[in-house]
């Protein structure tokens, strides 16, 4: 059953509930809005095959079907238990008329039929990880979901491996051992097929690891290159085609004189975001994380090449460029978060631009062809930034809101988890806005000494996070990309942990952790549908067409990760401490919500 | 043994200190738990005995705890099993089921509201 009582944080005026409306006037009469290369984002074919929906990563499906006047009709088609009550962070793939699914350790992976009535299990395939993989997960034992391409997927697991299976019947073709859980290697991210090479990279940031991306033959599994994080040159794999836009990315063995002696075998810098590729270019994009361990003193220096962008060859691994959203990162400013690629007119001249929303709280746009950036503008409440100096490239930090040993610094913004975390924006080429799932939070900060023990946490923060200003601890903001500004905005009371949707139906799509699935009209922001799942949502939605010719919409529903570790992980919020400081700003998520693990696709009725 | 070290102070505080040392914190935390599981709730997974603890910490447990048999001698593991006990335990100042006051955390106490605005929560009348 739809229902339609869902009161996200808004204003009210004469015409009702409305979301906050941030454009004074009407817009005047545009060109197109930006769109992505037609390489990047191809026609749609109604599938889903990777959890970005394409290259360009705009999560925008064409589909018109569900839209607008259709919407409130919406109802479950069927649904499907995981058997896992943990974070369910991936996003279920589509292809030849099958659904896959990942979920979290022990990370299964279901197929299901959709010819045929209630969505049958065409196969499953378990992978038995290693159950002490679950020790150092730093943030729930989540996963992010596969990728799929020619006949085969790709997935990782927990315990660090990397797995292609037969999509057809469900049979391993190569396994390929990456990560070690000793040292407190992890992987949680959803791989990436670029040309023949699967792109992964490890978790860990909080365990003292070395970060490290790799590129995998699709073939064999066999890794064909990795390039450290942190470290000497020939390690980064940056060489002779290396050309960072930025003077301070210049120079010889940066990854080991920005750090103190042999402080880069154990400073982060890991993969576990989004990552993504230009066929045009052949460049492929992927972030670094947060320097470790947290607190800053320990390892004075930019820490190159932790919190920011490599573009790289995806064949070799080459460095092509590099920039660092946030040198020496003292708040877990990750740089992970999603890139989109998108052509754009700047000034008269044409522009290949990734759009980047950090951690930071700053959404970039940088040419994707130099790493220079063109614009950086806050999306969320940020007080640790003052700005983004764009002749450096460096953000300009706020004094007081520096971290330091034994003194607790108060109302950081945004937190350790970020403006947004790893939870994926969505961007339509119907309205030109970019739909990004946030937080407004902010957080107190004292570093303390962190002792480095192999496969322990490396951490030396305490951290309380609590609510920004106005007291919602969510935001789901569209954003104008051409005039660099917000122009709706929806308040939600819980932390924003889910990815959001965007469609040709003039539609917005996303979920909240005490379990609503929400349907928004994509140019006013006004809710047009939603929908109480069993449990909170963290996940990613995904719209498909049917055997059957109609639209589909599917979401995972199933409360955890790091914003929801105090339900899957049956925390005890009396300590705000915990959970590396989610539990001072989710004490009362218990009470709004239960684990649990339910695939949910809806459509229209039949009619 | 267990009961030389149960509810023995001086075991407490070097078994908290340990506790710290060792990074049992970045997992556990102040014992509302992370990674690892609460230790403040009266509820244990594998036992609440003080030896139940030593075991839990000296053999490791299969979802992720680490054994830490070998890498410190018994003695620490009895502070720190006192200790992790102590962090459920009714005191005076708490009543049955109330948390160990958290000295470690920071201080709490409510703060000013951040005064400046970002552009996408300043509000304009829709048109």
């Amino acid at each position: 059953m739809t229902h339609a009582t869902s009161r996200p944080i808004s204003i009210r005026c004469a015409r009702g509930v409305l979301p906050l409306l941030l454009a004074a006037a009407p817009l005047p009469a545009l060109a197109d809005p930006p769109a992505p290369s037609a390489a990047t984002a191809p026609k749609d074919d109604g599938q889903w095959t990777m959890p970005a929906k394409n290259y360009a990563a705009t999560r925008y499906s064409e589909l018109t079907e569900i839209n607008g006047e259709t919407v409130k009709r919406l109802q479950v088609a069927f649904t499907f238990s995981t058997g896992v009550n943990r974070g369910q962070e991936a996003a279920p793939l589509v292809v030849n008329n099958t659904m896959y699914i990942v979920t979290p350790f022990p990370n299964n992976v279901f197929a299901l039929d959709l010819t045929k009535p209630g969505a049958p299990m065409k196969w499953e395939y378990q992978p038995y990880p290693e159950a002490a993989a679950q020790g150092v997960a730093c943030c729930d034992v989540v996963n992010r979901g596969a990728a799929i391409a020619d006949g085969r997927l790709f997935f990782n697991t927990l315990d660090g491996n990397t797995i292609a299976l037969d999509a057809a019947t469900g049979r391993e073709l190569w396994k390929t051992k990456l990560g070690r859980i000793n040292l407190g290697e992890t992987i949680t991210m959803a791989p990436l097929v670029a040309r023949d090479r699967v792109i992964v990279g490890n978790s860990g940031g909080e365990l003292g690891v070395r970060g490290w991306l790799a590129g995998l033959d699709t073939a064999n599994g066999k890794v064909m290159w990795k390039a450290f994080a942190t470290g000497p040159d020939k390690d980064v794999l940056i060489g002779p085609d290396f050309h960072p836009f930025y003077d301070s990315d210049r120079g010889q063995d940066l990854g080991v004189k920005s750090w103190p002696p042999d402080a880069w075998k154990t400073g982060g810098g890991t993969m576990w975001g989004w990552t993504t590729y230009d066929p045009d270019l052949n460049l492929l994009y992927a972030g670094t994380a947060n320097p470790g361990p947290w607190n800053q003193e320990q390892r004075p220096g930019d820490n190159k090449w932790t919190a920011g962008i490599f573009a790289r060859d995806p064949e070799t691994g080459a460095a092509k460029w590099f920039y660092q959203y946030t040198p020496h990162d003292e708040h877990d400013y990750d740089g992970i978060n999603e890139i989109l690629l998108l052509d754009m007119t700047i000034d008269g001249k044409p522009r290949k631009v990734l759009l980047h929303p950090d951690r930071n709280g700053y959404l970039y746009e940088l040419d994707r062809t130099n790493g220079e950036v063109l614009s950086a503008d806050p999306y969320a409440y940020v007080n640790s930034i003052t700005h983004i100096d764009l002749r450096t490239g460096r953000p300009v930090m706020n004094p007081a809101k520096a971290t330091r040993l034994g003194t607790v610094v108060r109302d950081i913004c945004p937190t350790a988890s970020g403006g947004k975390d790893w939870n994926p924006s969505a961007y339509s080429p119907r309205t030109g806005f970019l739909y990004i799932p946030h937080e407004n939070m902010c957080m107190d900060w004292e570093d303390v000494q962190a002792n480095y023990i192999a496969g322990t946490p490396y951490v030396g923060a305490n951290v309380v996070m609590k609510a920004g200003p106005g007291g919602n601890r969510g935001e789901f903001t569209a954003w104008d990309v051409t005039n660099h500004k917000p122009v709706w905005s929806i308040r939600e009371d819980l932390p924003m942990w889910s990815g959001a949707l965007a469609t040709g139906g003039d539609l917005v799509f996303y979920g909240t952790m005490d379990g609503w699935f929400k349907a928004l009209d994509a140019r006013s922001g006004q809710q047009k549908w939603a929908f109480k799942t069993g449990s909170g949502i963290i996940g990613q939605p995904v719209a498909y067409r049917g055997p059957d010719g109609h639209e589909y919409v599917a979401v995972l529903s199933g409360v955890g990760g790091w914003a929801g570790a105090v339900v899957s992980g049956n925390l005890d919020p009396r300590d705000p401490t915990g959970a590396i400081g989610f539990l001072g700003v989710t004490g009362d998520l218990k009470q709004k919500t239960t684990p649990g693990g339910t695939l949910y696709v809806f459509a229209l009725p039949p009619q | 043994m267990a009961k030389h070290y149960e509810g023995n102070p001086h075991a407490i505080d070097d078994g908290k200190r340990l506790f710290s040392w060792y990074n049992c914190d970045g997992c556990h935390f102040h014992g509302g738990g992370g990674i690892g599981p609460p230790l403040m709730t009266g509820h244990w997974r594998y036992g609440g005995q003080l030896d139940q603890i030593f075991e839990s910490i000296a053999q490791g447990r299969p979802n992720g705890m680490p054994s830490w048999q070998g890498k410190l001698p018994a003695a620490q593991i009895w502070e720190l099993a006192a200790y992790v006990k102590s962090m459920s335990a009714p005191t005076a100042t708490n009543g049955p089921g109330q948390p160990v006051p958290q000295t470690a955390a920071p201080p709490l106490a409510p703060a000013p509201p951040p005064t400046s605005v970002t552009p996408a929560t300043q509000s304009t009348p829709p048109p």
